[in-house]
């Protein structure tokens, strides 16, 4: 492999743009370059197009979290969906730069537990997504993103005094694993790894592909699917400007069209294509994962900051849909979420070295949708089942108790306008009827929004990602989950992505050497393949 | 309130506005929660306070909950205020070597990462191996 190609940046590219390729990638995230690198790799020309800048790993070493949340977050990080009914403000941390959400996660890795493959594959038909048959696929990502277990060592104070009270409370903190390599535990993975240890796409997938000769273009807005005789055959776009405002416009053509540009984008551009439109599933049920953190103020030094991010997970609620994850955040991250005003908000933040923290997530039915406003923009809402909200109640208790099993002074709750507890008799407030509005609530993994299945008035994609009405155009995104899955998405996303777009390369190959029929397949591809180089610009 | 500025411009259409009826709220929280015919930014100190206790615990708490989050972003990262807080840098700013003349952790008295090392530490090398399976 020769040097990447370099990211072509919209943000100073002048005048129009027009390119073409075997293959369009529409996102740069977990599954966009996954696909690009797969593909690449068979020998096809591909393109990635990227709504979000580009930004070395050099430069976001330096960069603190709010320059991060500025250069590299879907709305500077200020993404919500808007709570309908008995339901909270949800704030959701999306990642809008080269590599997407990747480059922003904890780097946390799971697989999908297998219960819930086996309910896609028994109850949802969708038999290709038996555990066993996604066995090569997460192989693969594993090597590839170099998944490794968080070292005890490399564990905060934090969730050390966590599992203390856990292990009163009756039950185990479990180590995690992470796509890390040489993490020096900084505790601040959600705006950029400043040691590059952790494998992100951007250093990953992504780089393998430009070194393989596939073209990134930063800074580029897809706007619309170009669709032909019910086939995909490019994009149109435009470039932005450093401040977002529209630049030069972009065409791209292409033989395959992916789309994978997450679960809260894909669906608009479904939308403004006209794809799916007869279903009732575009931009429907999208799932969130909805956490809360309990942050717990102890009698001594925890500085908290020092060690992994995320270091140690329980799964003994998994049964009542609840994960428990450790978790850390920024100081002007936690100071915001710190009650009170002026003296009384300074009296906690003085005390930020005594602070513990840990986060419950629930494995949610869904109840989210994405809707197209004028423009680009888009409106998320979400009502919360009255299951879910129950459990996110009941992990936020759970968590509670633990800290203060675990000599916790003071324990401060996600909830808007609260007291600190200084007991857990204090938490009777917290019944089932407690209004969710008030519950402090953030997600990171939005899925489900243009989900698989085998019914097209269902469902957006078969299950090989092409969609139903459309050939040659593929999601392989998180918004395909047909459901959430209760862990972390991002390896689930990435091996889906995997096992997707070695069926789109193999298929392409076998279509390639199938005969009379298949030649005659391939010269109306060739038609539309003219001309193949890429960097025709305009 | 450039640092303020810079941010809201990059964040999205809805959350402008929300940050815009946020703002207007709170200019109008000391007739709304105690009845006293006053802008907020013209009122004392006191008056102010009084203001924002109310606002916290009551149905518009979002108001406070979206500007406090916004400012608490910034103000926490001015070195002074990250000091009072003893937080010692590491790990926020990432490590010395990244952080370069203009970096306000440079500020910051103690810097327990920052040693000599950190300076000629390479970037480790991306993972090696090849796309398997299938």
């Amino acid at each position: 492999m020769g040097e990447p190609i370099p990211i072509l940046q919209g943000r100073s590219h002048e005048g129009d743009l027009e390119l073409d390729a075997d293959v369009l990638v529409v996102g740069s995230g977990a599954a966009g370059s996954v696909a690009a690198k797969i593909l690449a790799e068979a020998g096809r020309s591909v393109i990635v197009a990227e709504e979000g800048g580009y930004v070395p790993p050099e430069e976001y070493a330096r960069f603190r979290p709010t320059e991060a949340m500025r250069r590299m977050y879907r709305d500077g990080g200020t993404t919500t969906a808007v709570g309908i009914g008995d339901t909270p403000l949800m704030s959701i941390l999306a990642g809008r730069t080269v590599g997407g959400s990747s480059v922003l996660t904890g780097g946390v890795v799971f697989r999908i537990p297998e219960h819930i493959l086996h309910h896609w594959s028994e109850d949802l038909g969708l038999g290709e997504y038996r555990p066993e048959m996604l066995e090569d696929a997460y192989r693969s990502v594993e090597e590839e993103s170099h998944v490794e277990t968080v070292p005890v060592e490399m564990q905060s104070q934090s969730t050390i005094l966590f599992e203390q009270g856990a292990r009163k409370r009756g039950f185990r903190l479990k180590p995690m694993q992470r796509n890390t390599r040489g993490c020096r535990g900084s505790s601040r993975c959600n705006f950029g790894c400043p040691h590059r240890a952790k494998m992100s796409v951007d250093v990953t997938y992504l780089e393998k592909a430009r070194r393989m000769g596939t073209q990134v273009i930063s800074d580029c807005r897809v706007e619309r699917i170009e669709i032909q005789g019910g086939r995909a055959v490019g994009a149109r776009g435009h470039l932005l400007r450093p401040d977002g405002r529209k630049g030069g416009k972009v065409r791209l053509r292409a033989r395959r069209v992916i789309l994978a540009a997450s679960a809260l984008s894909t669906p608009l551009l479904l939308q403004r294509s006209g794809v799916g439109r007869w279903s009732k599933a575009v931009g429907r049920n999208l799932t969130l994962h909805p956490g809360a953190r309990v942050t717990a103020l102890f009698d001594r030094d925890v500085s908290a900051w020092k060690g992994a991010l995320q270091s140690a997970y329980s799964d003994a609620f998994e049964g009542e849909g609840i994960t428990l994850n450790s978790v850390f955040a920024p100081i002007n991250v936690l100071a915001a979420t710190l009650p009170g005003t002026g003296a009384e908000l300074a009296r906690y933040t003085s005390q930020m070295r005594n602070l513990a923290a840990f986060g419950a997530m629930v494995h949610d039915e869904g109840g989210g949708r994405v809707w197209r406003l004028p423009g680009s923009d888009a409106l998320i809402t979400y009502r919360m089942a009255r299951k879910d909200k129950h459990k996110l109640l009941k992990g936020i208790r759970i968590l509670a108790e633990t800290f203060f099993l675990a000599g916790a002074r003071e324990v401060l709750l996600p909830i808007f306008g609260s007291k600190p507890i200084r007991s857990v008799d204090e938490l009777r407030f917290l019944d089932d009827d407690f209004p969710a509005r008030r519950i402090e609530c953030m997600t990171f993994h939005p899925l489900g929004s243009a989900r698989m299945g085998r019914d097209p008035a269902t469902s957006v994609v078969d299950p090989t990602g092409k969609a139903h009405d459309v050939d040659d155009l593929y999601v392989l995104d998180g918004s395909i989950f047909p459901t959430s899955i209760g862990v972390n998405s991002q390896l689930p996303i990435m091996t889906l992505a995997t096992k997707l777009a070695w069926g789109i390369r193999d298929r392409w190959s076998n279509r390639a050497v199938k005969g009379i029929a298949g030649a005659a397949q391939d010269c109306q591809d060739a038609a539309l393949d003219e001309p193949r180089a890429l960097g025709k610009e305009a | 309130m450039a640092e303020l500025a810079g941010y809201a411009a990059r964040v999205g259409r809805v959350t402008r506005l929300a940050l815009a009826f946020a703002l207007w709220v709170m200019q109008l929280a000391p007739l709304l929660f105690l009845g006293i015919f006053r802008k907020f930014t013209d009122a004392s100190e006191e008056i102010r306070l009084r203001c924002l206790r109310r606002l916290e615990v009551s149905r518009l708490g979002l108001v406070m909950v979206l500007l406090k989050t916004v400012l608490s972003l910034i103000y926490f990262e001015h070195p002074d205020a990250l000091a009072s807080t003893g937080y010692d840098a590491q790990g926020l700013l990432g490590p010395a070597w990244a952080q370069g003349d203009v970096s306000p952790v440079a500020r910051l008295r103690v810097i327990e990462d920052a040693t000599e090392t950190d300076t000629s530490v390479p970037l480790p090398q991306l993972a090696r191996g090849a796309v398997g399976g299938a």
